[in-house]
C-alpha cells in the first residue's frame, strides 16, 4: 500500500513537468518582447539589449525554463504585464469566489445526481428512468451560459427571488453568500449532474445484478438499504472517478459562469488577462487549475481503498 | 392444428360462465424487421430524430441567404434594439443589425467548427493512437505527453492557445482540435490494444499477414465504430467550446456573426433586451442536442450491449 502511494505520487511528477513545460512554452512563444515594453519608446537598441540580458531573456530555452520552474517552486509566478502586481497576489485576491462556486457546485451536483442515478437504475425502463436520461442528454447539450442566463432571467429578473449578479464574501454571512452563488452553482452544475447521474445509473444497473444484492433482498433488507448501502457502496469507485475527471468541466465552466454572473473570481481574471494578452497571468491560472485537477485525481486514486477494501496494492 | 390441442389440453374445457379466449395460434408470425427508411426510423428513433434536426440546421446554414435574411453585418443605428416583430423576427441588436439574419448565418460558424474539429481530432487521434498501440517503444512517451495535455482542462487549453494567436475561425478550429486530441488518442490506443489480442488478429499474424495489412484490414475497420461515436461527441463539445471562446472574446473575430459573438454582444443589454442572447442560445442548444442525440443513437446501434446500460 505504502509503496503504491509513493509510486502513484511519483507518477504525477512527469505529468506536472509536462504541463509546466507546455505552459512555459506558451509564454516563450507569445508575441511581443517584454524587454522592449519595459525599456519604453525612447530606448536605444543597446538599452533593450541590456534589459533583455538583465531579465535573462537572452539565455537558451531550457535554461530559462529551469529558472522559471525554480521560481514557480518558490511561489513566484512572475509579474502581471498589465497591473505590475505579482501573479500570486492577483490569484490570491480572486481565489475565494471561484473556490466557493466550485465547492458549492460539487456538493449540489453530487447531492442531486447520485440519488437521480440510483433511482433511475432502480426503476429501469420506467418513466422516471426515461426522465432522468432525458435530463442527462439536455444537461450535456445546453451550454452553461445558456442555463445561467435562463436561471438569472427567471429567478432574479422576473421572480426577483435572488440577486441577478455579483458575489458576497463568505465572511459577510452564509446566507448572502449562498443567495449570490446558488444560481451560478446550478448553472455550472448542469453538465456535471448529467455526467454523474449517467455513470451512477450505469454502474448501479451492473451492481444490482450481483448475487449479493439478491442475498440482501433474501435476508429481508429494506429497498432503501439495498440501494444506498449494499449497491451504492459497491458502485462507488467508477462514480468517484467520474466526479474527479468531471472537475475539468467545472474549471472550464467556471470561467464562463463567472462572466455571466459577474463574479470576481479566477475565471474573470482569466478572461480579462486574455483580452489584455497578459501572458504571465494566463500562465499562472492555467498552471494552478491544472495542478488542482491533477491533485484531486491523485487523491481520488489514493482513496479507492476506502471505497472498496477489495482493492489492494 | 393438431399439435396445438396436444400441447394445450386446458383450452379444450373452459369452465362454464367464463368466456373462452380465442385459441392462440401455435406459431407466432415471424417478426419481420421492416426494411427501408421507415424501418430504420422505427429501430433508431433517437438517431433519426437527431439526424433530422441536424440536417435541418445544416440546410438553414447553407441556404441562409434564401431564408428572408438581410446582410448580417449591415449596420442601421437608427433601428437599434428593436423588439422582435413581424419585420425583425428576432429583433435588432444595439448596432441595428438584424438578429434573425445573424443567428442564421451564425449556424455556419458553429457547424463548420463542430464538423472540422470532429474530423481533424478523429484523424489525428487515430494516427497517434494507432502508433501508440502498435509501437511499444513510443507508447509510454506518447501517453505521458497525452497525460500532460489531458491534465489541462480542455477549455482552458483552448483559451491558452487562442491567447497566442489572432482570433479567426481557422485558429479556433486548431485550438479546439489540439485540446480534444488526447482523449481520442487514448480511446484508439485502448481499442487497438484489445484488438491485438483478438483471435482473428492472431490468426492473421499466424497466417503470415504483414503488419501494415493487419492494421489496414483488421484493426482499422474495427476502430471505426467507437471513433464515429466519439466524433459526434467531439463535434458537440467543439460547438460549445467555440461559443464559449467567442463569448469571452477569445474566439471568432467579432466581424463574423457566430452564436457566441451574438451572445457576447447582447451580454451588456441582456437584462433589458434578453432576446439578443435568447435566440442564439436556443439555436446553439438545439444544434448541440441534435448532435448528441445522433451520437447516442449511433452508440446504441453500433454496440447493442451498451445500449441497455447507458
Amino acid at each position: 500500500m505504502f509503496a503504491y502511494v509513493i509510486r502513484r505520487v511519483l507518477q504525477t511528477i512527469p505529468v506536472m513537468a509536462l504541463v509546466a513545460l507546455f505552459v512555459f512554452s506558451l509564454l516563450y512563444i507569445s508575441p511581443g518582447d517584454p524587454a522592449a515594453v519595459i525599456a519604453g519608446d525612447q530606448a536605444t537598441p543597446q538599452d533593450v539589449e541590456r534589459i533583455r540580458a538583465s531579465l535573462g531573456l537572452d539565455r537558451p530555452y531550457l535554461v530559462r525554463f529551469g529558472t522559471w520552474l525554480w521560481a514557480i517552486l518558490h511561489g513566484d509566478m512572475g509579474t502581471s504585464i498589465f497591473t505590475n502586481l505579482p501573479v500570486t497576489t492577483m490569484i490570491a485576491q480572486r481565489i475565494e469566489p471561484t473556490l466557493s462556486l466550485m465547492a458549492l457546485t460539487l456538493v449540489l451536483a453530487i447531492c442531486i445526481a447520485v440519488p437521480m442515478g440510483v433511482v433511475a437504475a432502480w426503476k429501469q425502463g420506467t418513466l422516471i428512468d426515461r426522465a432522468v436520461m432525458g435530463f442527462a442528454v439536455l444537461g450535456f447539450s445546453v451550454p452553461v451560459f445558456v442555463v445561467g442566463y435562463l436561471l438569472a432571467y427567471v429567478f432574479a429578473l422576473e421572480l426577483d427571488w435572488l440577486p441577478v449578479q455579483g458575489y458576497t464574501s463568505l465572511s459577510n454571512g452564509v446566507l448572502p453568500w449562498l443567495e449570490n452563488l446558488v444560481l451560478p452553482a446550478i448553472a455550472l452544475g448542469g453538465v456535471y449532474i448529467a455526467l454523474i447521474a449517467r455513470i451512477t445509473r450505469a454502474t448501479m444497473l451492473e451492481v444490482l445484478q450481483q448475487d449479493y444484492i439478491r442475498t440482501a433482498r433474501a435476508k429481508g433488507a429494506g429497498q432503501g438499504s439495498i440501494l444506498f448501502v449494499h449497491a451504492l457502496k459497491n458502485a462507488a469507485v467508477p462514480i468517484v472517478t467520474v466526479i474527479g475527471i468531471g472537475i475539468a468541466l467545472l474549471i472550464g465552466g467556471a470561467v464562463v459562469t463567472e462572466s455571466v454572473f459577474a463574479i470576481p473570481g479566477l475565471g474573470r481574471l482569466t478572461v480579462d488577462a486574455i483580452l489584455r494578452r497578459d501572458y504571465p497571468v494566463i500562465q499562472g491560472v492555467v498552471l494552478l487549475f491544472s495542478f488542482v485537477y491533477v491533485l484531486v485525481n491523485l487523491l481520488i486514486d489514493l482513496a479507492y481503498t476506502l471505497f472498496d477494501p477489495r482493492i489492494r496494492y | 392444428m393438431a399439435s396445438a390441442s396436444v400441447l394445450s389440453p386446458i383450452e379444450a374445457a373452459p369452465p362454464s360462465g367464463v368466456a373462452a379466449a380465442a385459441p392462440l395460434p401455435d406459431v407466432l408470425p415471424p417478426v419481420k424487421p421492416k426494411k427501408g427508411f421507415i424501418g430504420f426510423v422505427r429501430r433508431n428513433p433517437t438517431m433519426a430524430f437527431g439526424a433530422a434536426l441536424l440536417l435541418l440546421m445544416v440546410l438553414v446554414a447553407i441556404f441562409a441567404p434564401l431564408l428572408g435574411t438581410v446582410d448580417p453585418t449591415a449596420l442601421a443605428p437608427a433601428k437599434r434594439t428593436r423588439e422582435p416583430s413581424a419585420l425583425y423576427w428576432f429583433g435588432t441588436d444595439m448596432l441595428g443589425r438584424d438578429v434573425y439574419s445573424r443567428v442564421l448565418y451564425g449556424a455556419r460558424v458553429s457547424l463548420i467548427v463542430g464538423f472540422s474539429v470532429a474530423i481533424l481530432a478523429s484523424v489525428a487521434g487515430m494516427a497517434i493512437g494507432m502508433v501508440s498501440g502498435y509501437v511499444r517503444l513510443l507508447d509510454s512517451v506518447i501517453m505521458r505527453v497525452m497525460d500532460g495535455l489531458m491534465s489541462i482542462p480542455p477549455i482552458l487549453l483552448a483559451i491558452a492557445l487562442m491567447a497566442l494567436t489572432r482570433g479567426s475561425v481557422q485558429n479556433v478550429i486548431i485550438a479546439i482540435t489540439i485540446a480534444e486530441i488526447p482523449r481520442v488518442s487514448r480511446l484508439v490506443r485502448g481499442v487497438v490494444l484489445s484488438l491485438r489480442e483478438q483471435p482473428y488478429v492472431e490468426a492473421a499474424v499466424a497466417a503470415g499477414t504483414r503488419t501494415p495489412a493487419i492494421i489496414l484490414r483488421h484493426i482499422l475497420p474495427n476502430t471505426l465504430a467507437p471513433i464515429t461515436v466519439q466524433a459526434t461527441y467531439i463535434c458537440a463539445a467543439a460547438m460549445i467550446t467555440e461559443a464559449i471562446l467567442s463569448f469571452i472574446g477569445a474566439g471568432t473575430p467579432p466581424i463574423i456573426p457566430s452564436w457566441g459573438n451574438i451572445m457576447a454582444e447582447g451580454r451588456a443589454l441582456w437584462q433589458v433586451k434578453p432576446y439578443i442572447v435568447f435566440f442564439p442560445a436556443v439555436f446553439l442548444s438545439i444544434t448541440v442536442l441534435a448532435v448528441n442525440l445522433l451520437g447516442d443513437g449511433l452508440r446504441d446501434a453500433l454496440d447493442p450491449r451498451m445500449a441497455k446500460r447507458l
